[in-house]
């Protein structure tokens, strides 16, 4: 069996329920999703990241186009049928619902106890699903006492307790501090390994992506403008979408007093600002002086660091480059040639 | 003087409690009824659902007073089958009583069920378990307080219906404030009535409040 195509979408076009067929929220997707994968995806408001994860848990059906899971077609099935589907699919979001007059573990239960497993398995699994998430001291509490870590949490083993294949995670790292991304983080990890999931998540957090994902895809109004490995698009974006998430990435890990400076459109009283990247370059300094060199250009490093993505170090340089806007693309043109990547992230002015 | 109490209170009991338990009866289920039809993609099951929701709402806001005119050839029909008037009431308060719970039920479970759209889907429960395992869980808080409002509303619609003979604290009231005036015996009915009718209300919900 195919497993590379574990998740398979043929141009899936979709609308919302009672809208007119033209205004479609997906147009034809193709999308292929290996077992086992970590998926990513991109994309800003409105742009159709939370319709694509609703049309993978068969919660909408679409327009036109296939959904296929595990090699078996769900687009025409029955609704009955579409149920029993649909529970190797789970769904996570920011907003779940609860039970509140319920106890968490009777919320957990709940999966089960649509399929009318027997009492004592119904316990063993609440109680293991409890265990995995960390919240076996949560057992009796309800729901409405559980912060959103917590909450996101008792979703993930009311999902987990029902035997899924598929986790999809829809924007649930938003309004999470730091501690509790990182528990979150680590804990999706680990089920996706005990539980060997597929793993497919809608966030605009980079460092989430730099640190779970293996691939990404960036949707633009309703479409998958580009779909690359987590690497490729922090050293190579293609589309504008993906550059546009790479500037405002960087832009935020500049210091305060540079980045409230940075404007988008290039004048004659502002110069470039410039993010480098290079892996397996084996002489930068060398190849960056050639270039200012050979260009006339002179430069000004703001930062230098490393940082891991997909288990791989890459070296990330921001420079202030000053010249004449046709020798500077010309110059990005051959540091690219060279191995390094290199991408406006904006300009600031002129420091007189 | 307390015999004349006691016997009034006795008759609005009487008629306060068959009807609230025929509400309940009717109207939860008939809330129920209508709600499960809120997402019936059949044309008879929509049309139905509209009917029945219209009329509830309508029924909604016609005054008691009116539904009781609306009913006297049925009362008329039970009083000449030697049934009492207290008794014969009872009919008129349960169909205003069944109207304002079934209402409540389908607008709450309507609510829940929009709510809940997705997690129900999500886990492939039938409309039966989706009812009994999710909607009804969710939504017993209200239908309590609406069952007690029902309730609390029957006592107010037997105190009107007591102005028009039907017995009770309300033709008590009626009867010394107006027929031969008393004043001590038109305080204690009416205070009376007002006290039944906050203990309908509150009395669950303090019950909910402390479990």
């Amino acid at each position: 069996m195919d497993q590379s195509q574990f998740i398979n979408l043929k141009n899936v076009e979709s609308t919302y329920l009672g809208a007119r067929q033209e205004e479609l929220y997906l147009k034809g997707i193709n999308l292929t999703v290996a077992a086992g994968e970590t998926l990513g995806i991109i994309g800003r408001a409105d742009s159709g990241k939370s319709a694509l994860l609703r049309c993978i848990a068969l919660l909408d059906r679409p327009l036109t186009g296939l959904v296929a899971i595990d090699n078996k077609n769900l687009t025409f099935l029955a609704s009955r049928e579409i149920s029993n589907e649909r529970r190797a699919i789970g769904l996570i979001t920011a907003k779940a619902e609860f039970l509140n007059s319920k106890s968490v573990m009777e919320n957990i239960a709940l999966p089960l106890k649509i399929q009318e497993y027997p009492k004592d398995k119904i316990r063993t699994s609440c109680e293991q699903a409890l265990e995995t998430v960390g919240l076996s001291d949560k057992y009796h509490s309800t729901p409405a006492t559980l912060n959103q870590l917590q909450r996101v949490l008792l979703d993930i083993a009311r999902n987990i307790v029902n035997n899924i294949k598929i986790l999809l995670c829809d924007d649930i790292f938003i309004g999470l501090e730091q501690k509790s991304t990182e528990i979150l983080i680590s804990l999706l990890r680990k089920i996706q390994h005990e539980y060997h999931l597929t793993l497919i998540l809608t966030t605009n957090d980079a460092e989430i992506i730099k640190t779970l994902c293996q691939n990404v895809i960036i949707m633009q109004q309703g479409e998958i403008v580009e779909k690359c490995s987590v690497l490729d698009l922090f050293t190579r974006p293609i589309s504008d979408t993906a550059k546009d998430f790479i500037r405002f990435t960087t832009k935020h890990e500049l210091p305060w007093c540079l980045r409230r400076r940075i404007v988008n459109q290039e004048t004659a009283e502002h110069h470039a600002l410039i993010r480098l990247n290079f892996t397996e370059c084996l002489a930068p300094e060398e190849i960056l002086n050639n270039t200012l060199e050979a260009y006339d250009l002179k430069m000004n490093i703001i930062q230098a660091f490393q940082e891991k993505i997909a288990d791989r170090i890459i070296n990330v340089m921001i420079i202030e480059i000053f010249g004449e806007a046709f020798t500077v693309n010309n110059a990005m043109s051959f540091l690219t040639n060279n191995g390094l990547q290199s991408e406006i992230i904006g300009y600031v002015p002129n420091i007189n | 003087m307390f015999q004349i109490l006691i016997n009034a209170l006795r008759e609005t009991l009487l008629m306060v409690m068959y009807a609230s338990i025929f509400s309940f009866l009717l109207g939860i289920p008939l809330g129920m009824l209508i709600a499960n039809m809120a997402e019936a993609q059949s044309r008879l099951a929509k049309t139905t659902f509209n009917a029945l929701k219209g009329f509830l709402q309508f029924g909604g806001t016609i005054p008691y007073l009116v539904i009781m005119l609306a009913l006297i050839p049925c009362t008329n029909w039970l009083l000449n089958h030697k049934i009492s008037f207290t008794t014969a009431t009872i009919l008129p308060l349960t169909i205003a009583g069944t109207m304002m719970l079934a209402h409540h039920v389908a607008q709450q479970l309507i609510a829940s069920q929009n709510k809940w759209q997705n997690t129900i889907k999500a886990l492939g429960a039938t409309k039966k378990q989706a009812l009994l395992l999710i909607l009804l869980p969710e939504s017993l808080e209200a239908i309590i307080k609406a069952a007690a409002n029902t309730a609390a509303a029957i006592v107010g619609y037997s105190f009107i219906a007591g102005a028009f003979g039907a017995g009770g604290l309300g033709q008590l009231a009626i009867e010394k404030t107006i027929g031969e005036p008393n004043f001590l015996y038109a305080c204690i009915s009416i205070s009376t009535l007002v006290a039944l009718q906050q203990i309908f209300k509150y009395t669950p919900l303090l019950i909910i409040k402390h479990k």
